[in-house]
């Protein structure tokens, strides 16, 4: 997803050369808000085929499995791996607007309270589907 | 899964390093795209070849994406401030990048040869 909109705004750069990088965060804001839209049309329109069926919530089954040394082990690969897969994302072909992307990314990511809120809500979101979705 | 990983890693370290023309940034951003496109999709499926108990897929799933999601979350801000670090130009970004997915390709490979790993087959009969 991060790719997706970081291409977005490269090629909107490119057609509009009036489009100031001052307006990195706007154009930002614009897609984040253009995925909310789609999500909330997607939340509430799409229906599941299959009734889900709730399973009894337990923090252990989600701790369990990194006992498991192999699940441990593709854990922390695919840990490094997507941290480090993440890095060339915001760069484009154009050193000029990839300078702009990298450099704007820490200024918008790292006031950290939009971090934090995003990994407060979208942790046990996920967590919680997650449960949901898996029969037991 | 391990050998395109390797094979990003090194893409990474031989050819974005001393690539210096939008040319060569360009060939390698493809090439990346096709090598690290594996891992990216991949890692589902091989949770779920070391699951033995087909119904906690799901879940592991779930403990899996966490632990990516800390990765990609913390990924993007790190490449921005080595980007700073080194006055605007990329060489500590692109050593951190190739050297951590050199990591993760290692990970990967002692998962895979190390103690405890399942076959699907091996999984699926004792299953049964």
């Amino acid at each position: 997803m991060a790719l997706s909109s970081l291409t977005l705004l490269d090629a909107g750069a490119k057609a509009s050369p009036a489009l100031d990088y001052g307006s990195y965060s706007t154009v930002i804001n614009a897609a984040a808000f253009l995925f909310l839209g789609l999500l909330v049309l997607g939340n509430l329109t799409v229906k599941s085929r299959l009734d889900p069926k709730p399973t009894p919530f337990a923090l252990s089954d989600f701790i369990d499995p990194f006992k498991e040394t192999p699940f441990f082990l593709v854990s922390l690969g695919s840990f490094f791996s997507f941290g480090a897969s993440s890095c060339p994302q915001p760069l484009s072909s154009s050193k000029r607007s990839r300078t702009a992307c990298l450099l704007a990314l820490p200024d918008i990511c790292l006031p950290s309270s939009m971090h934090v809120v995003s990994l407060a809500v979208s942790c046990p979101v996920g967590w919680a589907t997650m449960s949901v979705v898996s029969t037991s | 899964m391990i050998v395109t990983t390797y094979v990003t890693s090194i893409l990474v370290l031989a050819l974005w390093i001393p690539s210096n023309t939008n040319a060569l940034n360009s060939i390698f951003s493809v090439l990346f795209g096709f090598t690290s496109g594996t891992f990216v999709s991949m890692v589902p499926a091989i949770v779920a070849q070391v699951t033995k108990d087909v119904r906690k897929i799901g879940v592991r799933n779930g403990s899996s994406f966490f632990v990516i999601n800390l990765a990609a979350l913390t990924g993007n801000p790190i490449a921005g401030v080595l980007v700073d670090k080194d006055g605007g130009s990329y060489l500590y970004l692109q050593i951190f990048c190739g050297i951590t997915m050199f990591v993760g390709a290692t990970f990967f490979l002692m998962a895979r040869v190390g103690p405890g790993w399942v076959d699907v087959e091996e999984g699926i009969t004792s299953m049964k």
